[in-house]
């Protein structure tokens, strides 16, 4: 996997939790964002919405796709 | 000779306007049902004053309509005169028929700008749709308007005929850009200004340092939910005499107008005695008024209007102090996770904060939470850790399923050609 895509979902990630007012925290492509993050639902909404305006790509244009870790996010936009 | 308009630097003047119009009246005369198919307001404005003085039947036909659409207007209203103009203003006129008819109906029939949906027509007496101009106070006679809005809708038609009426000039800039009202309203002289909250504010924020703002005699607000801070705004800026907000809609007319400086309008408005007449049904203000009724009765296909000329305005009320504030339109409501929240009342907000000049809230469709609530914003500094700040501001003032949980920053927001913000 490219090493990209997966600092493209941590910096999106850290950016969506500095607007919430969140404390920061270290991730990699193991960590589960809703789990090991102080992101909630929405948060990750807004993380979609991002990565969606820098990327220009939809994964989730034919419905939508899980994924629980940053590389599985990552993958999402790399494929 | 005093100008009766001024388009991009163009005089015409008064003794000119006389000359045209009592060379076209003959004509007019002998017609019954005319449409004008123009985007000169010259063209436009001849049309109106001889119909109504003819009283005859006008169709302002939007100059964006295609020609398709022309035809079928032409087709189904049965026009016997056509009018448009060529290059050098000259007017240029196609008869279908010219048979005076008995008891002919002498109406105007406009276009809704379309804001909220595609145009429509809306029918208007001449009475109606001129009933404004003749509460326009003696000290404003002989006074130079600016056109701000779309001239052949309805906001735009309120300043033609106040404008006219009593003797006033009007000053229309058509090339695009704040820049060129700006220039215009200095080098013409301008006095009276009515225009929507967002264009007094885009006004406002691109006003060149260097020109130093005239005092207005009056200033205007309408077309859009007046809030608090542009009133103040537009009072520090251009200091008018008066200071105006008025609450209207092409198919209510003129319903409220309020002079006293603060948003929202007193709840007394609520008076039955008044010509207007208000009442809430579920938040939701409906009017019925004279030029309403005149209305209604024409317009066979107007939604909201029940047999007692009630008409529902759409917009919804909140009271709060002893007035009633307009926080938004019922349609317009977003659905977030359950809560209807007023886009209107959000973007009040963030313009209350410092720092934000325009904005505009709307719904993001989300493949994680259906919506969002979103929100692009336009700032003087932008700044680190900005967008944390306004969300935090928002916080205090509104539950969170109000506080947009997207903000980004843009350079500006799009506005429409009548000076409303354009919704997605």
């Amino acid at each position: 996997m490219s090493h990209n895509y997966v600092e493209l979902v941590k910096e999106t990630v850290l950016e969506a939790m500095e607007e919430n007012g969140l404390e920061g925290v270290v991730m990699d492509e193991t960590t589960n964002i809703l789990q090991d993050t102080p992101l909630d639902s929405l948060g990750l909404a807004v993380v979609l919405v991002k990565l969606e305006e820098k990327t220009n790509k939809d994964p989730f244009s034919e419905g939508f796709v899980t994924f629980n870790t940053i590389g599985e996010l990552a993958a999402l936009y790399e494929a | 000779m005093r100008p009766s308009f001024i388009i991009d630097d163009r005089m015409i003047t008064s003794s000119q306007l006389d000359q045209r119009l009592s060379q076209y009246a003959p004509l007019f005369q002998k017609h019954n049902r005319i449409l004008v198919y123009s985007d000169n307001p010259l063209t436009q404005n001849i049309c109106l004053l001889l119909c109504e003085q003819v009283g005859a039947l006008l169709i302002l036909c939007p100059s964006h309509f295609t020609e398709t659409r022309l035809v079928t207007l032409l087709k189904v209203h049965q026009i016997d005169l056509l009018v448009t103009d060529d290059e050098i203003e000259n007017l240029r006129f196609t008869e279908f028929s010219c048979s005076r008819e008995e008891n002919r109906e002498s109406c105007l029939i406009m276009f809704t700008t379309g804001t909220t949906g595609t145009p429509k027509a809306v029918k208007h007496t001449w009475a109606s749709i001129s009933v404004a101009s003749t509460s326009v106070g003696r000290n404003l006679q002989g006074k130079t308007w600016l056109m701000s809005y779309v001239p052949t809708g309805y906001a735009g038609l309120q300043v033609f005929f106040s404008a006219i009426k009593n003797d006033g000039t009007i000053v229309y800039v058509r090339k695009s850009g704040f820049e060129g009202y700006c220039r215009a309203i200095v080098q013409h002289g301008v006095n009276i200004v009515s225009a929507t909250p967002t264009f007094w504010r885009l006004l406002i924020s691109g006003w060149p340092a260097d020109v130093s703002a005239p005092r207005l005699d009056q200033a205007t607000l309408g077309g859009e939910i007046v809030t608090q801070d542009v009133l103040d705004l537009v009072d520090h800026f251009f200091k008018p005499s008066k200071l105006t907000h008025i609450y209207a809609s092409t198919e209510v007319g003129t319903a409220v107008i309020v002079s006293d400086k603060k948003a929202g309008f007193p709840s007394d408005y609520f008076d039955q005695t008044r010509k207007v007449k208000f009442r809430i049904c579920e938040d939701v203000l409906e009017v019925k008024s004279p030029s309403a009724m005149a209305m209604a009765s024409g317009n066979e296909r107007m939604k909201g209007v029940d047999s007692e000329g009630w008409i529902s305005t759409g917009d919804v009320l909140e009271m709060k102090d002893g007035r009633y504030f307009f926080v938004g339109r019922k349609d317009g409501r977003i659905n977030v996770g359950g809560s209807k929240v007023l886009p209107e009342e959000v973007e009040a907000a963030l313009l209350a904060l410092q720092d934000i000049q325009d904005c505009i809230v709307y719904e993001k469709k989300n493949p994680m939470v259906g919506a969002l609530l979103a929100s692009d914003v336009v700032v003087l500094n932008q700044q680190p850790g900005m967008i944390a700040a306004i969300k935090k501001a928002l916080l205090k003032n509104f539950p969170p399923y109000k506080v947009p949980q997207y903000i980004r920053f843009v350079d500006k927001i799009p506005v429409s050609e009548n000076g409303k913000k354009i919704r997605k």
